[in-house]
């Protein structure tokens, strides 16, 4: 049986990491892939199951013979419509994604850490004779961005460069991309990093 | 107790009822419930606590005659009621306080929502009757609404036999799904709008009363009513009623019967009538326009609530595991931003909106609370400013507008 690639699936947990709350992933979503890797993602704790959803504050829902019925408690209306699949969801873990980034990229030193809701430091990455140190950056956007750079820069001394690993692709504003080169900062998309080493897609090398 | 009289038991009614009418409201009544109107106590306060006490103490052994006045009195008696009541007495060229205006024309504080019912009641029945009926079409707080896929179709209720065959259509469907015998249909017709009025059996209730100090248990079938309104201007209509199953059922009727095409609403029924996207894409900076020398003067945005739910690419509707329903006396967008700033409410859900609308009438104010649950629903208690409300909601593209109104507005 043919399944979608890893891959796509990655670049789904992180573009729902980066919205603001962390979104779920729906039972029916994970469906195009391979259920091996998917359990690997729970058994790592970077995909946890959630019960099934009762209600969602205005219908509760039954399932009946694998249909979704979801019934207005204050009419009494019900409306059929989708399946069980619907009210199946996932919680990403961005706490396991940075432990998983970690471990398969050989980070070492501090971290994983949050040093904002925002900003997690993942470890300090030694090869091909440079040193830097990691973080990875939920919800970078222009209005954002000087923001990051000044909390990564009071948390990790400025003699160590630092790769910011964006979940999000943003054009950094001029002022912002300015101060970059002198605070030794280098911003990188997740998606063009990960998913290139096979049996380890969360591993990066900036 | 039942209902319809619980609502008497009220020290205010007890306190302020006018006694004449209330004595001949009850005088056919008083050997059947016990009460000597002639024993009453001479103090006025005495004689409304007893009034009070025959109303606390009342029950099933009410004459239902009484319990049905009772009941369609209290119906009347609110200021929408009054406002029915006048308005419908004023076209007919008559004037229900008349017999009891002061000759010097001096405000008479007796004459509350209650009194005009219950005079109407009693001295003006057909005008009552109106009412009630007119009444009726408020009751729904939200009603199914659909629009008409074609505009070429022509109310034939006024051809031989359609009405009847109406009737007859809808009396078996609540007969075969209530098993209930009554069904009764009025037609009212006010200028583009054609009401209906059905009168039907509901499912079947066993109560267990207190029979004279003995248990007993009392099986009834209470008459409710469904209604019916078809806006010929827009090809829309608009059905109240208990069940979403039996609304349904009248609009298909009301199509194959009056219109000629029992799925003339299919179609809409899958549509989108109401979205609540100018809110999503303007966030804290949305503000409701209307017409500044208009009757509405305020709209404040009371309430919303946001999920994750979305519809994915392949169609389903995936529901969201949380909600977050926040309330504010103005503008509850702009409170979302204070107490959850990274939310970002074009990126989220709003699941309903609840406003409030200020609207003038009689050089006072009223509030009407709305709620509007996209993708097809909005409720209000008062029905009774429903088409400026909705007016508004279009211009503030919430309610949108129909195809036809669209075409002919680009062809302009």
């Amino acid at each position: 049986m043919k399944f979608a690639s890893a891959a796509g699936l990655i670049r789904l947990l992180l573009q729902q990491s980066d919205r603001h709350p962390i979104r779920s992933i729906g039972a029916a979503d994970l469906q195009p892939y391979d259920p091996r890797f998917v359990r690997t993602l729970r058994n790592s704790g970077i995909l946890t199951e959630r019960e099934d959803l009762r209600d969602d504050g205005a219908s509760v829902f039954q399932v009946v013979d694998d249909a979704l019925i979801a019934v207005d408690p204050e009419t009494g209306a019900c409306e059929s419509g989708g399946d069980a699949l619907d009210i199946q969801a996932f919680d990403i873990d961005i706490g396991a994604i940075c432990r998983a980034i970690r471990e398969q990229s050989g980070l070492e030193g501090p971290g994983p850490s949050a040093i904002t809701t925002r900003v997690w430091r993942l470890g300090r990455y030694v090869g091909h004779g440079r040193t830097a140190e990691i973080c990875l950056v939920r919800r970078l956007r222009e209005a954002t961005a000087q923001e990051v750079v000044d909390h990564v820069r009071g948390a990790i001394d400025t003699e160590t460069s630092v790769a910011l690993i964006s979940l999000a692709r943003i054009d950094m504003p001029t002022a912002v991309a300015r101060q970059l080169d002198a605070m030794r900062m280098t911003v990188v998309v997740a998606e063009d990093l990960m998913g290139q080493v096979p049996g380890s897609p969360f591993s990066v090398e900036p | 107790m039942p209902k319809r009289i619980r609502n008497f038991v009220d020290r205010a009614f007890s306190r302020t009822v006018d006694l004449e009418l209330l004595h001949r409201l009850l005088a056919p009544y008083l050997p059947h419930i016990d009460f000597d109107w002639d024993g009453l106590p001479e103090d006025d306060g005495e004689r409304r606590d007893a009034i009070f006490d025959l109303f606390a103490k009342a029950d099933m052994r009410f004459p239902a005659k009484l319990q049905f006045a009772l009941y369609n009195i209290s119906t009347l008696s609110t200021d929408v009621g009054a406002r029915i009541i006048q308005e419908i007495a004023s076209d007919a060229g008559t004037d229900v306080l008349a017999a009891f205006r002061a000759e010097d024309g001096a405000d008479d504080l007796r004459f509350t929502p209650r009194f005009i019912a219950l005079i109407t009641w009693l001295d003006h029945r057909p005008i009552f009757e109106r009412a009630i009926s007119a009444a009726a079409f408020l009751a729904h707080s939200t009603k199914l609404e659909r629009d008409a896929e074609r505009e070429d179709v022509e109310l034939r209720h006024h051809d031989a036999g359609v009405q009847d065959g109406f009737a007859e259509a809808a009396r078996l469907h609540f007969a075969s799904r209530y098993n209930g015998h009554y069904c009764e249909v009025r037609w009212f017709e006010e200028e583009d709008l054609l009401r209906v009025l059905i009168l039907h059996g509901s499912k079947a209730e066993t109560k267990n009363v207190d029979q004279e100090g003995t248990e007993d248990t009392l099986k009834f079938r209470e008459i409710v009513q469904s209604t019916i309104e078809y806006d010929q201007r827009r090809s829309a209509i608009a059905v109240g009623s208990k069940s979403a199953t039996d609304a349904k059922k009248l609009v298909k009727l009301f199509g194959d019967h009056i219109l000629g095409d029992g799925d003339l609403f299919e179609a809409s029924a899958k549509e989108e009538l109401y979205t609540l996207a100018p809110l999503q894409r303007r966030s804290a900076a949305f503000r409701f326009t209307f017409e500044s020398e208009g009757e509405i003067t305020h709209v404040a945005l009371r309430e919303v609530r946001v999920d994750e739910a979305q519809l994915t690419t392949t169609g389903r509707l995936r529901r969201s595991p949380w909600h977050l329903t926040l309330g504010d006396s103005e503008n509850a967008l702009r409170r979302l931003k204070d107490v959850a700033p990274e939310i970002d409410v074009a990126d989220v859900r709003i699941v309903h909106a609840k406003i409030d609308v200020t609207i003038e009438v009689d050089d006072s104010e009223i509030v009407v609370p709305v709620t509007i649950r996209p993708p097809r629903t909005v409720s209000m208690r008062d029905h009774s400013h429903e088409r400026l409300i909705l007016e508004m909601l279009e211009d503030n593209e919430i309610r949108k507008r129909r195809r036809t109104d669209q075409a002919a507005a680009a062809a302009e």
